[in-house]
């Protein structure tokens, strides 16, 4: 029986794709799984494997073209099959959706802004202007009634962007929505910072003892952020809060501790999934961090790879940063900033020892705990990373 | 072109349509004499009684009599005078006329047009002022057209009494002396359910009909200079209404003024507003604007017409108010 090929919903707030490319043509013989296009939504490039087995037929959507998500695009028929009929789109069964929404779903909601009637005023028609041209509302001026922001500040805005003697670096689709949600994330949580230095001595240990055994069975070695990813997880069981969304005014659990890995690419950071991560060993984890380093490398990412993150660890130790902070990605209630290992003098039992320490930093949102729910969470990371034997 | 007032083209529609086809006839109080205010005066003697027939003072046997003669061949035009008086022919209207071709399965037309007169003008009073044609414009079965200028007055009168189906054709009393450019012997129909754009422009549309036409017009060539640039639309008929040229001139302006004379409850500005949102909601860029009557009956006193007819005053005031820059006055 034939096999609808269906533009995939990669963001429950979009309602098309941009079709970029086929990377099968028609008539070619095609295996589940295997990349048959690549799509472009405001979110990432992806490729969409076939659903099936079968010969690639009627395809519908030319390259370049915006598809509404749940139309069928094209066929995998079998061996002297017709292409079936046209039709109605099909629509994405639930758990299809489910599985695919990402962490930002409510990112186009209207956001309030900062003036003096408390609400960012803007027509319909200066929304659909600053989707259009890329052009983000909270930083343009309203000039209308009251403030109201209208279709001309909104080209206004675009147009002041063209450079007055730089250059302007035009951004993919991809950076440009990082760098929404980024922002929407900075605008809308109010962050608190709780920094820990923690002894870096147990993880150095486990990382040489683990590291030989991985490698010897054919595995990813394990960095130490592969390690930490695998405490910070464990220790988010007992964290819910830590490990929560805040959605329309409530703290929502997550069932899953679904730790998000940043992964710069170039000047742009990639935040990747590591599903379930409480319940991978170091290895399992290393493996699915290199797996999705070299498709974002490539460009290559599914949906899968980039949406539902519960928690993120974003380490910069690579980079010789000693302690940052980070922001927040929505829905998301916190993120973990981690900095190199570095020697220092510290006191240890009484005396002025040099022992290679690691800083953490935790950004939480306000909104679902304070102080004391950042700290204990920090004091059960110390533990975990004191002890990483006893959870691993 | 000749000139010519918007009642001399109405009697010139008339005239042409009885002429060319024996089936036409008139119906009304008075309209033998030419009608209260002369619209009818000379087709009788150029027709004769058999076909301009005076009848008592009774709106709905005029209207019952009309459907009857419509059901079975003829194509009446009755007058009902002030449309305040339309109230009175409601059930023949609404319930008989409206009807008949769904009702009979397609088997029976209604060819008949209701010609009545509507407006503030004259200072007549709660009970002769009225601006109906929202209630008319309810009901599925009914046309209603309203011309703004005398070439539009024979072309609609003309499209009326042609058409197969009932058609509503309201004067407006204070535009029966306006003087316009004649359309000519023989000039064309004017379609039923096209919308005139009388002036293109690129930042708002004004729609509006009948006499707030003239006032539109006026205040966007006031507004030009100011660089404002106002599109404006007669709507000529308001049932059917012409959404494309309504939907297609807002995408373009992004604004949308309505403006009418009848009170704003319930009126055409309410669902042209309704009809471009849902159309065109994502290339508005301000709030849909609706300039009609206040909520109330109309005084007899004419120093209070200026708060009830929406002039060239309110709708610059409506239009600046919509780009009025924030921190500006006025």
């Amino acid at each position: 029986m034939a096999i609808a090929v269906i533009m995939p919903a990669l963001d429950v707030t979009q309602e098309s794709g941009k079709l970029l490319g086929w990377k099968k043509r028609a008539g070619e013989r095609v295996s589940k799984g295997e990349a048959i296009l690549e799509i472009e939504t405001d979110k990432a490039i992806v490729e969409v494997e076939a659903p099936g087995d079968g010969i690639l037929a009627g395809i519908r959507a030319e390259e370049g073209a915006v598809v509404p998500f749940g139309d069928t695009i094209a066929w995998l028929v079998q061996e002297g099959e017709a292409v079936p009929e046209a039709q109605a789109s099909v629509k994405l069964a639930p758990e299809y959706r489910e599985e695919i929404r990402p962490e930002g779903a409510e990112m186009r909601v209207a956001l309030p802004a900062s003036g003096a009637h408390g609400r960012m005023r803007a027509s319909p028609k200066a929304r659909r202007l600053a989707q259009e041209l890329g052009v983000d509302l909270d930083g343009v001026h309203g000039s209308g009634p009251d403030g109201e922001i209208q279709a001309a500040d909104v080209r206004a805005a675009a147009d002041a962007v063209q450079p007055t003697g730089g250059t302007v670096e035009p951004l993919g689709a991809a950076a440009r929505i990082a760098a929404e949600r980024t922002a929407q994330g900075w605008r809308s949580i109010p962050h608190f910072f709780v920094s820990r230095d923690l002894d870096a001595r147990p993880l150095l240990a486990l990382r040489d003892r683990l590291a030989p055994e991985i490698v010897q069975a054919g595995g990813v070695k394990p960095s130490l952020n592969d390690l930490l990813v695998a405490l910070v997880a464990r220790v988010l069981r007992t964290h819910p809060r830590v490990n929560a969304r805040w959605v329309n005014g409530s703290i929502h659990h997550n069932p899953d501790i679904d730790v998000a890995i940043a992964i710069a690419v170039g000047d742009a950071v990639v935040a990747g999934i590591v599903r379930q991560a409480d319940r991978l060993d170091p290895g399992a984890i290393a493996a699915r961090r290199r797996e999705l380093a070299e498709r974002a490398q490539a460009g290559r990412l599914q949906p899968a790879d980039i949406s539902g993150g519960t928690f993120t660890v974003s380490n910069l130790g690579m980079f010789g940063v000693d302690s940052f902070t980070a922001i927040i990605v929505p829905p998301q209630v916190a993120i973990l900033a981690v900095g190199r290992v570095r020697d220092a003098v510290v006191a240890l039992d009484g005396r002025p020892e040099v022992c290679p320490m690691m800083n953490v930093t935790l950004a939480l949102d306000h909104r679902v705990g304070g102080g004391r729910t950042a700290a204990l969470f920090l004091a059960d990371l110390a533990e975990a990373l004191a002890r990483p034997e006893k959870s691993l | 072109m000749a000139e010519q007032s918007l009642l001399e083209a109405i009697r010139e529609g008339l005239h042409e349509e009885m002429a060319r086809d024996p089936a036409v006839y008139m119906l009304g109080e008075d309209v033998a004499l030419g009608g209260p205010f002369g619209v009818t005066a000379g087709l009788a003697e150029a027709f004769g009684t058999q076909r301009v027939v005076n009848t008592p003072i009774s709106e709905g046997a005029v209207m019952g009599l009309a459907i009857g003669a419509a059901a079975v061949g003829l194509r009446p035009v009755i007058e009902i005078m002030f449309i305040d008086f339309i109230t009175l022919a409601m059930d023949q209207l609404v319930n008989h006329a409206a009807k008949l071709h769904y009702m009979s399965g397609g088997q029976l037309k209604i060819p008949l047009t209701v010609r009545v007169q509507c407006g503030i003008s004259g200072n007549m009073g709660a009970q002769h002022s009225q601006s109906l044609e929202a209630w008319l414009a309810h009901v599925p079965g009914l046309k209603v057209v309203t011309p703004s200028c005398p070439a539009d007055a024979k072309g609609l009168i003309k499209a009326a009494i042609r058409d197969d189906n009932p058609v509503v054709f309201i004067e407006h009393r204070g535009l029966y002396w306006a003087r316009g450019e004649a359309a000519g012997a023989g000039a064309a129909v004017t379609p039923i359910g096209e919308a005139a754009v009388l002036r293109e422009g690129e930042h708002i549309t004004i729609a509006t009909f009948g006499r707030q036409v003239a006032a539109a017009l006026e205040a966007a060539a006031e507004l030009a200079p100011q660089g404002i640039s106002a599109e404006v639309i007669d709507l000529r008929s308001l049932q059917p209404l012409d959404m494309d040229t309504l939907v297609e001139s807002v995408r373009k302006t992004g604004r949308l003024l309505v403006v009418h004379e009848a009170v704003s409850e319930g009126g055409i500005g309410a669902e042209i507003a309704m009809r471009v949102q849902q159309a065109a909601f994502y290339d508005l860029d301000g709030p849909i604007l609706r300039l009609a009557a206040p909520f109330s009956p109309i005084p007899a006193s004419s120093a209070l017409d200026r708060f009830f007819v929406p002039g060239k005053a309110e709708i610059l005031r409506a239009v600046r108010g919509a780009f009025r820059r924030q921190g500006a006055g006025g």
